[in-house]
């Protein structure tokens, strides 16, 4: 496809250089720098080669939790290994700590999480989730997912949505109640015209690694925050989730597995855990509210599988490196008792 | 409304069809309507002050046209006079005064009650007053004739494009253009296009990215090394060139899409051999706009030397105050006019040495690199947030100019990184003494460099929108 355009392109150019018509002239220079623009396009973006070369040189030191993680999923993308999977285990970071060595010892299973994400990313992303051919997918979702607010900041460097940014209107209307959701909507347009837009982050970060001192951005950036410090900051943002966010983040899994039923595709949701000194009254009747939108949903749609938290092993502090995370170990015997319920 | 936001993408994606598809009455009272939703977008507030300060010049136009009596003429010039001077100085300097009366009253031990104001500052005030100006005290002095059409009159002082950062336009150039049937050929949608692409690349990729380097040590308590401080200050010279040229660059881009010529604001200021020559080419609508109405009304050069020594002083003295409301704009003003009258004595001094052509050559570099540096200390005295900065900033230069950090080194690349290709574009149009002169390189060269330009705007540009510089002013 892309490649196409490229071609068109060029034949465009190619009129514009030996044409004498005074539009050819005109358009000369402008179709001969989006030429230029866009050949350059496909040797920095437009392949699985370079994708793996920044995967490979970035890292979530220089580019960020998220942005790193989006490098990795693009890289996925370009060069998936597995061509289909049974199960596909879709989430944030969190989804990562419990289930990636898991998936790793086990051909039927595979991850497809990145920092922060929630229901919107998980809209956002569909098509690269698709790529994988999951048969099931299993949500591991919590308040902790449906109580926070969602990123549309996030929004710009998502996968080119093609047709379906008309459906990210219709997201978009729904969320009246967030700000910044029509700006960041601008942004992903802008990005699915101009991916060098979108993927600033890319070269600013090889320009952070090659040009410039590790420890000069250091001096330039906060300093590292102690564990401890790191865990206590968690627990004060879990303690301020909000109910209000539920309904638009409901709203957004139940269009994500609609999606997902219209590809035959079997849904499995499992509630997520996360630090126990977090588990607050407040937080407790969100999950009741949550809970209460997925008995809902599972009326709706019959064939999902809910696993509440209760029928899985209790999780103790000592559980979690930090306030949403658990330890390598505990995640891996933590998706292997999940993997037994489900009759794997 | 930034120009390199989407609010104003969408605003100028609206107005530019509209405007092109009406005939002249009507694309400048859509052009009146857009400059007012353009400056009301800042703070609603603003609107019902630049409406008075219009009103207010147009009678007073018509009304000095209208009298014969040169006492009343001039009665009515200084109605004009201390209405916009008053909205400055109320709006802009009452804080400042009232801050420094009370710090001094403090020094000398009265212990007065501070009087806080709380004055928001409007949007370009210093920039449209000035225009306003420049159009009663040209009526008063026979050069033009006062508009009659007051919706006219209301676009010349609130034309969107340099509303809110210039060009200070005159009237005498302006409002003829207002009257006149726009024409707009392909000639005017190329540069037009060119001025905003490169205006954008200024901004978002030099101006915005250096505000890192520029920030960290002008913002920081802790200590500076030498070399931190001179790189951070060259940095800061490219920024604020990025950023107002940039800015000027597009706003002239913008009018010309409109089939309006506004007039050139810089022209490569850096590459510059002395005061009197930066001037002529740094802020050029600014520092025209102090010789015509300032400099020449304080007599110019016409009462010997040492009368046109003060008079340039104070020329800079009130440049470096219309600047902002702060002591180092003061200093910075007393600064630029020493230099310029260091230069005059210089120059009257020293005879003009006889060079050959390399030698000839080799000595404008080197006054090139000696006038960068004169230029880069008045910019320290700009940028610094205090006095004692500048004398912290100036003693790690001169005495701890060789400790080389990794700060230092990230400074340095980064300069390298954002400034060579502005320098390599400001030198081809010094060579060419053309600010289009890259739009008009020979094919090969110039696909490639401005494709590499539109890379750097998309892939290396700040687009978190940060505010212009001179928006403060």
């Amino acid at each position: 496809m892309y490649l196409s355009v490229l071609a068109l392109v060029f034949i465009l150019m190619l009129w514009t250089l030996f044409s004498k018509k005074s539009l050819a002239l005109k358009l000369r220079t402008p179709i001969s720098v989006l030429t230029l623009l866009l050949t350059l396009r496909a040797g920095l973006l437009q392949n699985g080669f370079v994708w793996q070369q920044y995967d490979w040189r970035l890292d979530q030191d220089i580019l960020g939790w998220r942005n790193d993680d989006v490098v990795s999923l693009v890289e996925q993308h370009w060069n998936l290994q597995k061509p289909s999977v049974e199960y596909l285990v879709v989430g944030s970071s969190q989804v990562g700590a419990i289930f990636h060595q898991f998936a790793h010892d086990n051909e039927r299973v595979d991850v497809f999480n990145m920092a922060g994400m929630g229901p919107l990313e998980m809209n956002l992303y569909i098509e690269y989730i698709l790529q994988h051919k999951p048969k099931n997918i299993i949500l591991y979702l919590s308040e902790f997912d449906l109580a926070r607010p969602p990123n549309f900041n996030g929004m710009k460097i998502a996968p080119n949505q093609g047709t379906a940014l008309f459906d990210l209107t219709e997201v978009v209307s729904e969320a009246e109640s967030y700000n910044n959701a029509t700006n960041a909507l601008a942004h992903l347009t802008m990005g699915e015209v101009l991916p060098e837009y979108k993927y600033a982050f890319v070269f600013k970060g090889l320009k952070a690694k090659y040009f410039y001192e590790k420890e000069a951005l250091r001096k330039i950036t906060v300093s590292k925050t102690s564990n401890n410090q790191f865990l206590t900051r968690q627990l004060v943002s879990l303690s301020k989730l909000n109910a209000g966010n539920v309904q638009y983040n409901s709203y957004l899994l139940e269009k994500f597995i609609g999606r997902l039923s219209e590809e035959n595709i079997g849904v499995y949701i499992v509630e997520g855990s996360y630090h126990p000194e977090a588990y607050s009254a407040e937080n407790m009747l969100i999950n009741a509210r949550v809970r209460v939108w997925v008995d809902k949903l599972i009326v709706k749609q019959p064939a999902i599988t809910f696993i509440q938290r209760q029928h899985l092993p209790v999780l103790v502090a000592e559980d979690y490196k930090d306030g949403y995370h658990l330890k390598a170990e505990s995640g891996n015997a933590y998706a292997a008792s999940i993997f037994d319920l489900l009759g794997m | 409304m930034l120009f390199n936001s989407f609010e104003f993408l969408v605003f100028f994606a609206l107005l530019l069809p509209l405007y092109y598809v009406s005939g002249k009455t009507l694309q400048n009272r859509i052009l009146l309507i857009a400059s007012y939703i353009f400056y009301g977008s800042w703070d609603w507030r603003f609107l019902g002050l630049i409406l008075f300060s219009t009103v207010v010049d147009y009678i007073c136009g018509k009304a000095m046209e209208e009298t014969s009596v040169s006492t009343r003429k001039k009665r009515i010039l200084y109605i004009s006079l201390v209405n916009n001077l008053g909205l400055l100085a109320i709006f802009k300097y009452f804080g400042f005064f009232v801050d420094s009366f009370m710090q001094m009253l403090e020094n000398i031990g009265i212990d007065a009650n501070p009087m806080v104001l709380n004055i928001v500052l409007p949007v370009g005030i210093s920039f449209y007053t000035f225009q306003t100006l420049s159009y009663t005290i040209d009526i008063y002095r026979n050069e033009i004739k006062a508009e009659r059409n007051f919706w006219d009159f209301a676009l010349f002082v609130s034309f969107f494009p340099q509303l809110v950062a210039g060009p200070i336009e005159r009237a005498k150039s302006f409002i003829p253009q207002i009257k006149a049937k726009r024409t707009i050929s392909w000639l005017d949608i190329q540069t037009g296009a060119w001025l905003i692409f490169f205006g954008l690349f200024l901004k978002v990729f030099v101006a915005d990215n250096l505000a890192v380097i520029v920030d960290h040590t002008y913002k920081s308590d802790g200590p500076v090394t030498g070399s931190e401080a001179l790189l951070a200050t060259y940095a800061f010279a490219f920024q604020i060139f990025g950023d107002f040229a940039g800015y000027s660059s597009i706003a002239i881009g913008i009018a010309r899409l409109m089939g309006f010529h506004l007039m050139t604001n810089f022209l490569y200021p850096y590459f510059v051999t002395n005061p009197s020559q930066f001037w002529r080419n740094w802020h050029i609508s600014l520092s025209s706009w102090l010789r015509d109405y300032l400099y020449i009304s304080l007599g110019g050069n016409r009462g010997g030397e040492l009368f046109t020594y003060r008079n340039l002083f104070l020329t800079m003295l009130l440049g470096g105050l219309w600047h902002g409301a702060a002591w180092t704009f003061v200093l910075w003003g007393f600064y630029q006019g020493s230099i310029l009258v260091l230069h005059r004595l210089y120059r009257q001094l020293v005879p003009k040495p006889q060079h050959t052509k390399f030698a000839g050559n080799l000595w404008t570099l080197i006054k090139i690199i000696i006038m960068f540096q004169f230029t880069c200390l008045g910019w320290m005295i700009f940028r610094a947030q205090s006095l004692d900065q500048i004398s912290v900033l100036l003693t790690s230069i001169f005495t701890d100019l060789t400790t080389w950090t990794t700060l230092s080194s990230y400074y340095l690349k980064s300069l390298l990184f954002y400034c060579v290709p502005v320098l390599v574009i400001s030198y081809i149009q010094f060579k060419k003494q053309d600010l289009l002169a890259v739009a008009k390189l020979p094919y090969v060269i110039k696909i490639p460099a401005l494709t590499i330009i539109l890379f750097c705007i998309l892939s290396f540009g700040e687009f978190n929108t940060q505010e212009f510089i001179y928006f403060q002013f």
